[in-house]
């Protein structure tokens, strides 16, 4: 029972404590009661003596640390880690700090339960789920280096993080910096399918540099297997030991459908992230109550305290803020990159007001700080030679540009695609930063005098429009290369992003090109963009043949060749030239084996032609890890994952994809397409049309939409949409195809029937994969016919037979014990 | 150890669970004696240093005393409740024994063996603690409990706030008032009796 007096005591005490000290005394001499103010005063006044008064336990030992048996690791040797001091024992077991002693850098290493010494698959499943939570590879998560098992214990090897928790409030600026960079963490874990399930202030880190680092990720899911729980009777199950440390969730941050014990995917991280930035703004819990149940109550009905956000806090944020905690997980904000992108608006537009506050402060002549730049587009560089045909030149210094910077882990780089967009465009850099989500631009002009090249460059605070950085280079055209790296190196420098040494390296490397095979390979890439393989081909080999170690040629060349057999094209049987493509990929990793490109092209030519699923995500994996930009492996790896029915993962890469290009009609259309098949069908159409927005030219978004369409039953519009296919490819076979499809599915048979008669006579003249006659047999419903075609296509390795089990239209197929035997055969089988 | 003596520990610690505060004090006895021959067994074995294990000989000889050798997880709340008041109950004996000792006192009071060391300092402010902590007891139930459950049970915040079912901010601004007043109240016992 609570004494009453004490209870006023207590009140009073503690809201003296929220005051800065110099404001407590007038505070308290407004309680009129002067007993009470005395009792306070003397209270506050052994304050900073009680801070240190009974901080360590009486015995310095946690009960049931195993009971004596397994006593302290501190000073002993694991492997090549020499243990030094304990780091705490919260989360999930015992943590120390070690020294590797063979590569020479301090590691925190986490003692996994005991359990997993006895239980074999335990440490099986476990070491999986490490596997893919230690691929996860970002500036702002704790990084996992290893899981390591010795003879009396298992342990995990992690990046050891110096600094505090958080802790909120902080002011506005520090605050949504924080929370940008945990967004940016989020982000890049929920891109690898990777959900962290347990984010609260004490698993974030701030160094003292101000970097943010996000602890244990996924760990609580992998290391207890189950979902954490919030109430402690609901845990009975896991075992009926005493499992040391093991702290069940904090009920606080735990999202709806959590506390309910449901599933959870993405989503349950955007809501504990809204917890999260709300705590940093007002230092208290969005959700809170004296006792865990009236806790978990809150969470489940109850709104956050809304009036206790400062007042200052931006309609952006209150409404962000709004949207995280959305009880529903439906009508809650889908997609973390959109609170990264609103967070970064909102830091762009104070910084603008800082900016402006600075320069309308007379003799205050220093230049107001960058800022830090998260996301960074290049647009097309100008050709000021006045001269088309040098167009090649600015668009390939562009894209160097853009491949240099997209290498630096530390900021998003929009692709050349997307940037490409821009090529000649009147909008306003604010505007085309708006509509790129990013908050730099770099932007400038090439010309060409005969072998003397000069380029400009400047690097723009996109929400202010304002220069931070602007010069001018002369260079030999020999030295391009040297000269891309050395601007790429300049605005790493000068928007302060952190260089790994290996990226410094790679930047400050002396390379020098052969002008003439640098002119032809720029010329191949030119076509490339222009989704013209054969003429993007013919280039890259006469830049080969110019200069047989030209690496990028060899790439680009592999690139193209992949494009020429991808299931959209279908130019050429995939069985003559994937070979080729992969040999030129190879031979590029051969000459420079920094090149994220060939991985893609390998991954295209080991999943389409070699049929090995496994290994084409490897490489994909690869070459995410050395280009984290890289949107066309962030494409490729989402479709792998939706014809392998891994859709979280599918639909998180698409995501990725389209954020580092987001104005690409190409990879728009694809997503959506594919985002349709995989059940997100409100956002696949979203990105269908929005494809045909972008470019209402191109076939590929009218075709997709058209096959969308059917699925529902809105044939009239599916069989225009088929038609504008069919006439903006130029009577392309899949374009046909599918409107043999849709004519089908709508009952009209015969005008289906004559285009399959069509693609006969086309047949005669070039490559028409046997899949394209497949879906007039689906849509008319002879699945057998279908099946088929599949087989004669297989043996050409038919670019459409990976995605079979993508397509939901192919649903009734299953059945058929020839296309399961088939399905096995292409390696997608589950 | 004898089988009435672990229905004995049974019995008393379900007595105790109902509310019968005796219940512990009955206990206590029971456990010191065990206490007393786990304590002389281990020592007999083991060097120097063993200090710091006597809480995992305190936990052990309960879980023998309980006649089983795992607690199972609805009974791990109880379980650190129980232990951190037993500790609390056999420190604070053992420092006063010590204190009395000093002063001249009965040798023979204490019960516990004298070879079990316990690394504690100053004896005198574990005792005035107890008192103190009695005292807050009287006005804050809650907040005393925090107290015996980081102090003595050596519970992190998260852990004491899952044994009282509280959150763990609660715990914290519990822990925080309580050790403010406990300091000033040790502080004020000290001056008092130099």
């Amino acid at each position: 029972m609570k004494d009453a007096r004490w209870q006023e005591v207590s009140q009073l005490y503690f809201k003296a404590l929220e005051l800065p000290e110099n404001e407590r005394d007038a505070f308290l001499r407004t309680c009129k009661d002067e007993e009470l103010r005395q009792e306070v005063l003397s209270l506050l006044a052994n304050e900073t003596m009680a801070q240190s008064f009974l901080e360590r336990p009486v015995l310095e030992m946690t009960p049931g640390s195993e009971m004596a048996k397994k006593p302290s690791l501190i000073g002993r040797q694991l492997g090549s880690y020499h243990v030094v001091s304990d780091l705490g024992r919260g989360g999930m077991g015992e943590v120390y700090r070690a020294e590797d002693q063979k590569l020479g850098r301090d590691v925190a290493i986490k003692v996994l339960p005991k359990e997993f010494a006895v239980d074999p698959e335990r440490l099986v499943r476990f070491r999986r789920e490490a596997r893919t939570l230690a691929s996860l590879n970002h500036p702002n998560i704790a990084a996992i280096y290893g899981l390591e098992e010795s003879e009396e214990v298992d342990y995990l090897v992690l990046e050891l993080v110096e600094g505090d928790t958080l802790h909120g409030p902080l002011p506005l600026v520090t605050a949504l910096d924080y929370a940008c960079q945990v967004a940016e963490a989020l982000e890049a874990a929920h891109e690898h399918g990777i959900i962290h399930r347990d984010l609260k202030p004490a698993n974030v880190k701030v160094t003292p540099q101000g970097r943010i680092k996000v602890l244990d990720f996924g760990l609580a899911k992998a290391i207890w297997g189950t979902e954490v729980k919030p109430d402690l009777s609901q845990t009975a199950e896991t075992g009926n030991e005493i499992v040391t440390g093991h702290i069940l969730g904090t009920p606080g941050y735990m999202s709806p459908e959590q506390a309910r014990g449901g599933e959870v995917d993405q989503r349950t991280d955007i809501w504990a992230f809204g917890c999260l930035l709300y705590e940093l703004l007002t230092g208290k819990r969005a959700f809170h109550s004296e006792t865990v149940s009236q806790t978990i109550a809150a969470v489940l009905e109850h709104e956050p305290e809304w009036k206790a956000l400062p007042a200052k806090t931006p309609a952006k944020v209150r409404d962000l803020l709004r949207r995280c905690l959305q009880k529903d997980a439906n009508r809650r904000l889908n997609n973390i990159a959109d609170a990264l992108a609103t967070i970064q608006e909102v830091r762009s537009a104070q910084a603008r007001r800082t900016a402006q506050r600075v320069a309308a402060a007379p003799g205050r002549g220093r230049r107001p700080a960058a800022g830090r730049i998260h996301a960074l587009a290049v647009l097309p560089l100008t050709n000021l030679a006045g001269d088309p045909e040098q167009d090649y030149l600015a668009d390939g210094m562009t894209d160097a540009l853009i491949t240099e910077l997209a290498q630096i882990r530390a900021l998003r780089v929009i692709s050349r695609t997307s940037a490409m967009h821009y090529k000649g465009t009147t909008k306003t850099v604010p505007e085309i930063a708006r509509e790129l989500g990013v908050d730099g631009i770099v932007e400038g002009s090439v010309m060409r005098a005969g072998d003397r090249l000069r380029i400009t460059a400047q690097l723009i605070h996109a929400a202010s429009d304002r220069h931070l950085w602007a010069h001018s280079y002369a260079r030999d055209l020999r030295d391009v290369l040297q000269l891309q790296s050395e601007v790429a190196q300049t605005i790493a420098d000068e928007i302060q992003v952190t260089l790994t040494p290996q990226e410094r390296a790679r930047l400050s490397r002396v390379r020098q090109v052969n002008v003439e095979s640098h002119e032809a390979y720029l010329r191949g890439h030119y076509h490339w963009g222009r989704a013209q393989p054969d003429r993007s081909i013919e280039n890259f080999q006469r830049a080969i043949a110019i200069d047989p170690d030209n690496a990028p040629a060899y790439a680009g060349m592999a690139d193209a060749q992949c494009m020429l057999i991808s299931a959209v094209l279908q130019a050429a049987p995939p069985a003559q030239i994937a070979p080729l493509a992969r040999a030129a990929a190879l031979r590029a990793l051969e000459l420079d084996e920094s090149l994220a490109e060939p991985h893609v092209s390998l991954a295209r030519v080991l999943f389409w032609h070699d049929r090995d699923p496994v290994g084409a995500e490897r490489e994909l994996r690869r070459a995410i890890q050395k280009n984290p930009n890289c949107a066309m492996a962030h494409l490729q790896c989402g479709i792998l994952f939706g014809d392998l029915q891994r859709s979280n993962e599918s639909a998180a890469s698409f995501r990725r994809a389209l954020q580092l290009d987001p104005v690409s009609c190409w990879n728009s259309s694809i997503a959506g397409w594919c985002l349709y098949e995989i059940g997100q069908e409100e956002a696949g159409k979203q990105h269908l049309q929005k494809a045909i927005e972008l470019d209402a030219n191109l076939f590929l978004p009218w075709t997709a939409s058209s096959f969308v369409h059917c699925y529902e039953g809105k044939f009239a519009e599916a069989i225009a949409e088929a038609a504008e296919g069919v006439r903006l490819s130029s009577g392309l076979p899949l374009a046909r195809s599918f409107a043999a499809y849709a004519l089908a599915m709508a009952g009209r048979h015969a005008e289906a029937r004559a285009i399959v008669d069509q693609l006969e006579e086309l047949s005669r003249e070039r490559y028409v994969p046997a899949s394209a006659r497949m879906w007039y047999h689906v849509g008319i419903g002879d699945y057998e016919r279908a099946i088929e075609w599949l087989e004669n296509g297989y043996p050409q390795r038919d670019g459409w037979l990976p995605h079979l089990g993508m397509f939901r239209a192919l649903k009734p197929l299953h059945a058929y014990p020839r296309f399961q035997d088939l399905l096995r055969r292409l390696g997608l089988a589950h | 150890m004898p089988e009435s003596s672990t229905q004995e520990v049974t019995q008393l610690l379900v007595a105790w669970r109902q509310g019968k505060q005796d219940a512990l004090d009955e206990l206590i006895p029971v456990v010191y004696e065990e206490l007393r021959r786990q304590a002389h067994r281990y020592l007999q074995r083991e060097q120097k240093g063993h200090s710091l294990q006597t809480t995992a000989l305190i936990n052990e000889t309960y879980l023998r005393l309980l006649g089983c050798q795992k607690v199972s997880w609805k009974d791990r709340a109880h379980f650190f409740a129980v232990t951190a008041r037993m500790m609390r109950r056999i420190l604070v004996d053992y420092a006063r024994s010590r204190r009395s000792q000093r002063r001249g006192g009965d040798l023979a009071k204490t019960t516990l063996d004298q070879k079990l060391t316990f690394p504690i300092a100053r004896n005198s402010d574990l005792v005035a603690l107890d008192d103190a902590l009695n005292e807050l007891a009287l006005k804050d139930e809650r907040r005393s409990r925090v107290v015996e459950l980081r102090f003595f049970g050596g519970l992190s915040i998260e852990e004491t706030a899952e044994v009282l079912g509280v959150c763990p901010d609660t715990v914290v601004r519990d822990w925080r008032l309580a050790k403010v007043w406990l300091a000033r109240e040790v502080k004020r016992s000290a001056e008092a009796n130099p």
